[in-house]
Parts: C-alpha cells; structure tokens; sequence
C-alpha cells in the first residue's frame, strides 16, 4: 500500500473526515461507475455508493493495513450490490408505488446515456435491446450478476474479482461461464 | 482437456483472461474443432451485441451528488459518535475491569459538567455578528483546564485524549484531549474574514477538494481580487508552486493573474515555468505571461531568460512552441 495511503487511513481513523475523502475519491468514481452499471438506476448506484463508503468509514479501524485498501473497498461495494436485491425486495412491501417510480425513473436522472448517432429504427432496436440485457441480467443470480458486471463493463481480472468475492477464481469463472450462457439465452435473437 | 471443458473456457478465453497454458490449450483444441470454432464466433457476435448497446456514463455531475450526500450522511455519523462513547471506548481499553466502574462515574460526572457548561455557559470560543455574518475568533486556547472552569460547548467533539492521573479511592480522573468544535462561516467571498478563513484553508486543507473549490471561488471573482486580503495572495502563490493537485494549482494561477502582476506574481508564475513538472502547467504559465501588459514583458530580463530557457530545452514540443511564439510576439 502507497505511504500516502496509510497517512491518510491513520488521519481518517482518527476522525479526519478530509484524509477521509481525500482517501475514497480515489476509488468512489469506480464504485459508483460499478453500481450504476449493475442497478442501472442512478438514485439506487448512489444509495449503494452511500452504503458501500459508510461501512467503509465505520470499518475503517478494524481494516488491517496489510491489505489493499482498494480491494477491501470494492470487496465491500461488490457485497453492497449482491443485498441490492434482498433490500430491494423489502422495498418492495413497504411501497409498491414508490418501486413503480424507481423503475420508471431508471437511467434518467444523473446518468447520461453515451452513443453515437443511429437512426430511428436502430434507436428503436437499442432500447429493446437494452430492455432485454436489462431483463436476462436481472435474471441472473446476484453473483453472476456482479460477477458478469465487473468482468465485462468494468474489465477486472478474474483474481482481482475473486479477491473482491473473497472466493475462489475457480467459482469466478464457473459463475462467469453460467452468466454468459443464460444471457446467451435470453437474448439469442438478437445474436 | 476434453471438449466440454473447453467450450467452458472460450468466454474468458475471449476475455483474454486465461493462463498461458490454458491458452495454448484452447488454441490447439480450436484448430481441430470446427463446433467449437462455431461457438467462438457465436460468443464473438454475442458480445459485440452487447458493446454495440449505448454505453452508461456516471457523469460529474452524478459524481457531486453522491458526494454530497455521504458527505451529509457522515456529519450524521459523527454527531452519533458522542463524548460518553468514545470516553467510554478508552475506558474499557485503559482501565482493568475493577476500576471501570468507578471511572464510568466519574466520567459520566464530567460529561454532565461539561453538558450543563454546553447550555448555560459560553466562553473559550466567541461568535459575534458583523454586518449579518457570524464570526468565529478564539479568545482562549487552554490546553489545560479545571472541571470547574468548564471545558465543553455544544457540538465539540473530542479527540487525542491521554489520561494523567487516576486516584482510585476519590474516582477522581484527570485527562487532556483536543477539543475540535465544528464551526459555520457564511459570508461574502469579498469579505475580509472570509477570505482569511479561505487563504486558510488553501494551504492547511488536507482535502484537494475543498483546496479546489475554495481557489475556484477566489478565481471567479475576476477584478475584485484586486484588493484582495494579501492572506489571500499569498495562499494562493503558495498553492501555485507547491499544492500536489495540478488542479488547484491551475485555478490559483487563474486567481492570480485576475491581480495586478507584481514581482510576487511574477516570480510565482516563472517558478512554475521552469520547475512545474505538468507540461499543462508550464503552457498555462506562458499563456499567462501572453496575459501580461506587453510593456512589462518588453522590459522584463526574467521573463525573457525564462522563455528563451523553454525554447531551447523543455522536454515538451508544445512547451517550446508556445513559448516561441510569445517570443516573436515580444521581439515583433
């Protein structure tokens, strides 16, 4: 770990909460980036982004500095998104409305949609597309949800995902398998 | 390694993710296999269906939100964090068990005297109101204080606390800590208080951030930085040529070139010039000096050296293009 690193976990272990951020923004673009991608829904990525750096804070003296700070953090953020679902679910019973206007709201605040230029009936197949990727993924188990997330929108490395599962890169790569063939699946139409 | 296994492995083989040796594996088995070589292409188009979807952008402005609001969620956190608990954490780690309920006491004892000095008695810290802003200013900073004298006000939280003295049989304690009272300024960024607190928190802020957003602020207010409080100036020169944040240091030159260029200025810009080690840095400063009222740099044998140094020998071809052309500019 960087020395600068370790400075700053010892301020913020003593309750600078300026070593604190200066800290996390070093990694919060990624959890939130991961989150969004795995939620597709800006208000949740920053409820998970919330959670994921509050359990940082209040972890922070029980984290052991012979670690990667950066693996803790997203081993945290990956354990954040694998209960998103659960807590979604109990959201759920508390107020089926309020899930209606999250999943209406969905990718449209905050989160900006990035694509070159394509005709109607292409932007028109996109949005089915997507609708349908959005659908198989949800499907998935959160696992190989986070698992397929981190592998191919964010590009880690399957040790660096094992590490942030804190299971074996043999169980990565089998969930990773099954998660591509079950999207293969849903969406064998499209290809 | 027979042919289901490695129907298994060909999305990570695409991944490029796989060892050597698995690999080499996979390549021989596909020179020989055409239902596998099949598969490939298959998992080929499948993913490029999927990076062919618009991609998702957490954009800054997402970023800020979410910043903000766990900022917030941790000023929450902290306030949770009271006086008896961290008084009582230290305890339990200090104290053998028999002696912690007679500390427990005596504390709680403290942290009522320090409560009830919270409510009703207020001094140490002063806050007045000059032209509608509340200003803060110490009057006093003991180190060292009575329980009778009172040591606490509302909100001050504790930190870096050592215990001196423990008599057993009385329950009487004796500890120092620091005392950090979080504090609220308000106020026009003209306002001389004001700009001291920010020229403070430019060079001791250990958050790039707020060093950010507090030299962006300054940097805003174009001419009026002219009479700036000279704690300002020199904060922000100080960031020029030692803030670790290319950003910062960025928006402090924006700020000081919205002063009157003066020999401080000057010799802060030519320092970043010659020994800032962003390339962006080192054109800013010559874009800067373009800035400058001509006659000055006509007559100025150390912005001439500079330049002419930066022609010859930056490492950065746009460095040296730059600073020719404001040369010829000057030479014309």
């Amino acid at each position: 770990m960087a020395p600068h690193e370790i400075e700053l976990i010892e301020k913020a272990r003593s309750g600078d909460t300026g070593a604190f951020e200066a800290l996390v923004y070093q990694y919060d673009k990624q959890v939130l980036t991961i989150a969004a991608r795995y939620v597709n829904s800006s208000d949740d990525a920053k409820d998970i982004y919330q959670e994921v750096f509050l359990r940082v804070y209040k972890g922070l003296k029980k984290f052991q500095l012979r670690s990667e700070f950066s693996t803790w953090i997203f081993r945290i953020a990956t354990n954040v998104c694998l209960s998103y679902h659960s807590r979604r679910k109990r959201r759920a019973h508390v107020s089926l409305d309020q899930e209606q206007e999250v999943s209406d709201g969905e990718a449209s605040h905050g989160v900006e949609i990035v694509s070159e230029e394509h005709s109607p009936h292409q932007q028109t197949v996109n949005a089915e597309l997507s609708a349908r990727v959005e659908e198989a993924m949800d499907a998935l188990s959160p696992q190989q949800k986070i698992i397929f997330t981190l592998k191919h929108y964010q590009g880690y490395k399957l040790n660096e995902i094992a590490l942030m599962l804190k299971c074996s890169e043999g169980t990565v790569k089998k969930q990773l398998f099954t998660a591509v063939r079950r999207l293969r699946e849903a969406l064998k139409e499209f290809a | 390694m027979n042919h289901k296994h490695i129907k298994e492995l060909l999305p990570i083989f695409l991944y490029g993710d796989l060892s050597p040796d698995e690999t080499a594996e996979v390549r021989q088995h596909l020179e020989t296999c055409t239902e596998c070589r099949g598969e490939l292409e298959s998992l080929k188009a499948f993913n490029a269906v999927l990076s062919g979807l618009p991609a998702v952008e957490v954009t800054g402005e997402l970023l800020n939100e979410a910043r903000q609001e766990l900022r917030a969620a941790l000023r929450r956190e902290t306030v949770k964090q009271s006086l008896w608990e961290r008084v009582a954490e230290r305890a339990g780690k200090i104290f053998a068990p028999r002696y912690r309920f007679a500390f427990s006491a005596a504390a709680m004892l403290l942290a009522g005297v320090g409560i009830g000095y919270a409510i009703f008695y207020r001094t140490g810290f002063e806050q007045t109101k000059q032209n509608g802003m509340p200003l803060v200013s110490e009057t006093s900073q003991n180190s060292r204080q009575s329980v009778n004298g009172g040591f606490l006000r509302g909100g001050t939280r504790t930190d870096n606390l050592h215990f001196l003295n423990l008599d057993p049989q009385s329950g009487e304690v004796e500890f120092t800590f620091d005392a950090v009272t979080p504090m609220r300024v308000k106020g026009n960024v003209n306002d001389e208080q004001v700009q001291k607190v920010m020229a403070h928190a430019i060079v001791n802020s250990d958050n790039p951030g707020v060093r950010l957003k507090t030299v962006s602020a300054l940097a805003e207010q174009g001419e009026q930085l002219r009479d700036a409080d000279p704690a300002v100036k020199s904060a922000l020169i100080t960031a020029l040529k030692t803030d670790g944040n290319p950003g910062v240091r960025s928006e402090a030159l924006r700020a000081l070139m919205q002063m009157p260029f003066d020999k401080e200025i000057k010799e802060a810009v030519l320092f970043v010039l010659l020994h800032d080690k962003n390339s962006g840095m080192r054109v800013a400063a010559i874009n800067s000096l373009e800035l400058t009222s001509h006659e000055k740099r006509m007559s100025d044998a150390d912005i001439l050296r500079a330049l002419k140094k930066k022609v010859q020998s930056d490492d950065t071809n746009y460095v040296r293009l730059q600073a020719r052309t404001v040369l010829q500019e000057v030479s014309q």
